[in-house]
């Protein structure tokens, strides 16, 4: 379940802007209220995988520093796979939340 | 290491945080250069985590982390495992699914980690193998010790009649009795089925044709013994049998002996060269977890009490028959051993002060709880310790409590390295009982494989003796079950219940901290149980080596002790001593008792005594010569002479003990009651130690005895024992030329220490399996420290390259160990030092238990500690830190 919520978990991120690897890792600290973390070197592949894809984009950008930084974005394909993926999730969530009474209504 | 930094260090001196000034570019091209080592990461790749790595390293500086120690914890926590983060990567270009992939890799994972762990691997191997082939060895000799007299069908119903004398002189436990008390129980007694005497025959010469040895395991038995117990008949009639005089049962060995393939029954052999027995059975040999051990039976009614006894058969004094009854079910033991007591005062109508009491010992009890008893008649039947028994029993689940912990804390070492592996199949989406399903499976195999291993070496060394197959399947199955529940419960609840989420919180820092205190805490038991281990062995060795050197009070060296022991040689034995003194080496021959720890005891009073003040005293009956052969030493007055024709009838002498007991001021020329008559004390020699060292030195008293002896004692001055023996054996051979009087002798000191057997048994395996316990727990120490030590090698690896001197790194290294060792012997030794208090309680004679054993332990746990530690510092000292550093 996991694993199969690594990639809309990813693709919400970047569906706010562009962002690059350790940023995406605070936020989803953030967002799950410290509750998951990543293992962080692994998180690229994914992200890489995703590039392969079409589903985002990756670019370097050199800091004022000097440093180099890889960001990524969202395409258009990633777009709608984050809609379909969207979907099974909010029916997944839906089926449980009435199993378990909870009362959620779709958005 | 550079030389500026060198001497910057120098100055500084040993302050730990000022020895170097930390170069986070360097730490971070040492990074860079081992991760281009893996061929998963591209230089991008790289490139894109080294910003990871320096946003993350900016962030710990931001929350108050020195550089140093910001980039130590960054690399340290993504980096546990480069192998597989590289793999991931590798496999993550090469396939163009963004979500499956995951599952096969999960079952390379595991395998992988087998090849990579292969040192520990063995090391875990080894440590099980030895464990449970320990625990084999141990539990099928315990099992094997506790199924003594379990063969026999009546085992329920029968006891041994045993007394208890408490007189004024101390008390006594003799598990032999009068001769008159089983028939008598037979007669006055409801809920009796059987009653058997025994009566142990001593050394007796046995001849049949040209064949003659002496046996030393012959008893006169009444025919009910074969009926209650249940040894098995090979030939003849069991029914009636031994009922008739001069009637004899043989067991199969020894019939082999004498009649070889011949049909023995009907046969007749010589006994003693005086009295002809036939034949009447032959049964199995007895089995050897039986108490009674016998060669040959020969019918009670045989038995007639020699010229030298005191009583008769009918006797109520003579302690001298073993006694068994068979029960009914349901009959009042206690009721009956009072009614024995009863029965006892109106027939023995002695006016001492006496308190007899007797005791029905099961059967059951009888070889693990007769030590209490006093063994008069030396080997007359088998008994082992109970509490050396518990104490192997101990040490066996000492052995594979530590093998266990060792395969735990090895394996869980290793599963920390893998975390990051469960951690990630988790977040990708393996479950839970999939992991969990991996680790089961990983440690069963393990398990088995050990077992299969162990086992076979335990039917390979116990090649030649007969195992119970059941038992060793049985031990087998609970060992691996036990195994497989106990890891299953630990790593299982360690790793893998805890949801992903946590598990993955801050690093497993959850599951580590805990791991960590219960690795930590394993580690002090195992320096602990190592320690009270080694402590244990040296008190156990140094005892029974102190047995082997304690002076005995006489010379036992260059002693030889010869059976003599029938009528014929013995009119032949003036002849004999004439001759065998005539040889150069001979300096002393005497008739007399066997020295093999027995004696006889007789109670002895002063003749202005009143009757019923008596002192139980043991006494030898001895000739002329017995003081020379001995080397004993007379204190005051004389020995017996050939001078005092008085001697050899009414003449006696007391050794010391005795003497202060007697509590008059010079007990020469007084006159006391003893064995036959009066007596008047002419000599009080040197207490000598005529018992094992397990008995303090009693009253004893030497008379004369010129009848019948048991053995012969040779002293002999030569160093040439081997030309020794050969004169002997043809001065032998001369004075008995018509033959059939074999040569048949023991070295004393041999003899001496066969009075140990059991204690020697035991030691020897203690060493043994004290020192599998310490090579496991070492081994453990070793393995677990190795894979610590990997573990950080990337710290300790920067830190050389950044200038770290040994102090620093021997202290990283080894702190944890040595403290581990220092509180597990704290711990240990004073339960090890109050447990060999109680053990050194038992003997009369004992070491004594200094400060210096529990020292002598701590000095070698923490110096083997220490060595082992020392090695590991070697070896990361000695290696070029970017080798370490690829290596990882």
């Amino acid at each position: 379940m996991i694993g199969a919520s690594t990639i809309p978990i990813i693709l919400s991120i970047l569906i706010e802007g562009e962002d690059y690897g350790y940023e995406i890792i605070k936020k989803v600290k953030t967002y799950s209220g410290g509750q998951l973390e990543w293992s962080e070197p692994m998180l690229y592949p994914v992200l890489h995988r995703l590039d392969r894809g079409g589903y985002i984009t990756a670019t370097w950008k050199v800091l004022d520093n000097g440093r180099k930084r890889k960001y990524y974005a969202i395409t258009a394909e990633g777009k709608s796979l984050l809609a379909e993926k969207k979907s099974e999730w909010q029916q997944m969530m839906l089926m449980l939340s009435n199993m378990w009474g909870l009362n959620l209504r779709p958005s | 290491m550079a030389a500026d930094d060198a001497d910057a260090f120098q100055h500084v001196g040993t302050q730990p945080s000022a020895f170097m000034s930390f170069d986070i570019e360097k730490g971070i091209a040492a990074w860079r250069a081992q991760m281009r080592k893996h061929r998963g990461f591209e230089d991008a790749d790289i490139d894109e985590l080294e910003d990871h790595l320096r946003s993350k390293i900016d962030d710990k500086v931001l929350n108050g982390l020195s550089h140093e120690d910001a980039f130590d914890h960054a690399v340290a926590e993504d980096y546990e495992d480069l192998p597989e983060i590289s793999g991931q990567y590798l496999s993550g270009r090469t396939t163009s699914d963004t979500s499956l992939g995951l599952l096969a890799n999960y079952f390379k994972v595991g395998i992988r980690s087998f090849g990579r762990a292969r040192t520990y691997f063995v090391i875990n191997l080894a440590g099980l193998v030895i464990g449970i082939a320990s625990v084999l060895f141990i539990v099928s000799y315990l099992n094997f010790e506790y199924s003594y007299d379990d063969f026999h069908v009546n085992k329920e119903n029968i006891f041994r009649v045993n007394t208890h004398f408490e007189r004024a002189s101390g008390s006594i436990n003799y598990p032999i009795i009068p001769p008159a008390v089983g028939p008598a129980m037979e007669d006055n007694f409801s809920g009796i089925i059987n009653t058997s005497r025994l009566r142990y025959a001593y050394s007796v010469l046995v001849r049949h044709g040209d064949r003659s040895f002496y046996e030393e395991k012959v008893f006169f038995a009444e025919p009910s013994f074969l009926e209650m117990f249940s040894f098995d008949w090979i030939a003849g009639q069991p029914s009636g049998a031994l009922a008739d005089p001069n009637t004899i049962v043989l067991t199969r060995s020894m019939a082999r002996k004498y009649f070889g393939d011949e049909n023995p029954i009907g046969e007749v052999i010589k006994y003693n060269n005086d009295t002809d027995l036939q034949v009447i059975g032959v049964i199995e040999d007895v089995p050897a977890n039986s108490h009674v051990d016998f060669h040959c039976l020969v019918s009670f009614e045989t038995f007639r009490p020699g010229p030298g006894a005191l009583e008769p058969l009918t006797s109520w004094k003579w302690l001298g028959f073993l006694t068994y009854v068979q029960l009914e079910d349901g009959v009042v033991i206690e009721d009956m051993e009072t009614g024995l007591a009863d029965m006892f005062k109106a027939n023995n109508n002695s006016r001492n002060n006496l308190q007899v009491e007797f005791e029905l010992q099961p059967l059951s009890k009888i070889y693990l709880t007769s030590g209490g008893l006093s063994n008069p008649q030396g080997g007359l039947f088998r008994i082992n310790d109970k509490d050396n028994l518990i104490s192997l029993g101990v040490i066996a689940m000492l052995i594979i409590g530590i093998s266990f912990f060792n395969y735990f804390n090895i394996t869980s070492a290793l599963l920390r390295t893998r975390t990051k592996e469960i951690g990630i199949r988790k977040v990708f989406g393996a479950s839970k009982s999939k992991v969990l399903v991996q680790f089961a499976i990983e440690t069963l195999s393990m398990v088995i494989l050990a077992t299969v291993l162990a086992t076979a070496i335990f039917y390979y060394i116990n090649r030649n003796e007969p195992v119970d197959i059941g038992f060793i399947a049985m031990l087998d199955v609970a060992l691996v079950g036990a195994f497989t529940v106990l890891s299953g419960i630990l790593f299982g609840g360690t790793f893998s219940v805890h949801s992903a989420l946590v598990l993955l919180k801050n690093k497993m820092a959850v599951a580590r901290t805990r791991l960590v205190s219960f690795g930590g805490l394993v580690l002090v038991l195992q320096f602990g149980i190592s320690a009270a281990l080694i402590m244990v062995s040296f008190v156990i060795v140094n005892q029974l080596s102190f047995f082997a050197q304690k002076d005995l009070g006489y010379n036992k060296e260059g002693l030889i002790i010869a059976k003599f022991g029938s009528e014929e040689m013995n009119a032949r034995r003036r002849l004999f001593q004439d001759a065998m003194t005539s040889l150069p080496t001979v300096k002393a021959v005497s008739f007399g008792p066997s020295l093999d720890g027995s004696s006889s005891g007789n109670p002895l009073r002063l003749r202005e005594w009143s009757e019923d003040q008596i002192i139980q005293t043991s006494y030898f009956g001895v000739d002329y010569d017995f003081q020379k052969a001995l080397g004993l030493e007379v204190l005051e007055g004389r020995f017996f002479s050939r001078q005092h024709a008085q001697d050899s009838v009414s003449s006696i002498l007391i050794n010391e003990r005795l003497a202060a007991m007697l509590g008059v001021d010079d007990p020469i020329g007084k006159k006391v009651e003893f064995t036959s008559g009066e007596f008047e004390i002419i000599g009080i020699f040197k207490d000598f130690h005529y018992q094992s060292l397990h008995h303090e030195i009693g009253p004893m008293a030497l008379e004369m005895w010129l009848g019948q002896p048991r053995s012969v004692m040779i002293r002999y001055e030569s160093d040439d024992i081997a030309g020794t023996l050969q004169d002997l054996d043809a001065t032998w051979q001369e004075v008995f030329a018509d033959g059939g009087f074999p040569f048949d002798y023991r070295f004393l000191d041999e003899q001496l220490q066969a009075m140990y057997g059991k204690e020697q048994e035991f030691a020897g395996y203690l060493k043994i399996f004290t020192g599998l316990a310490i090579f496991l727990a070492l081994l453990g120490l070793f393995g677990v420290s190795s894979i610590n030590i990997q573990q950080r090698i990337r710290q300790i690896g920067i830190r050389r390259v950044l200038g770290a001197e040994l102090p620093q790194i021997a202290k990283v290294i080894s702190t944890r160990y040595l403290v581990s060792a220092m509180i597990g012997i704290l711990v240990a030794l004073p339960i090890a030092f109050i447990a060999m208090q109680r053990w050194l309680n038992d003997y009369a004679y004992s070491i004594d238990l200094g400060a210096g054993y529990p020292l002598l332990t701590f000095i070698v746990v923490l110096g083997i500690t220490t060595l082992t530690m020392g090695f590991q510092v070697y070896r990361v000292m000695h290696v070029n830190p970017s080798i370490i550093l690829r290596d990882e």
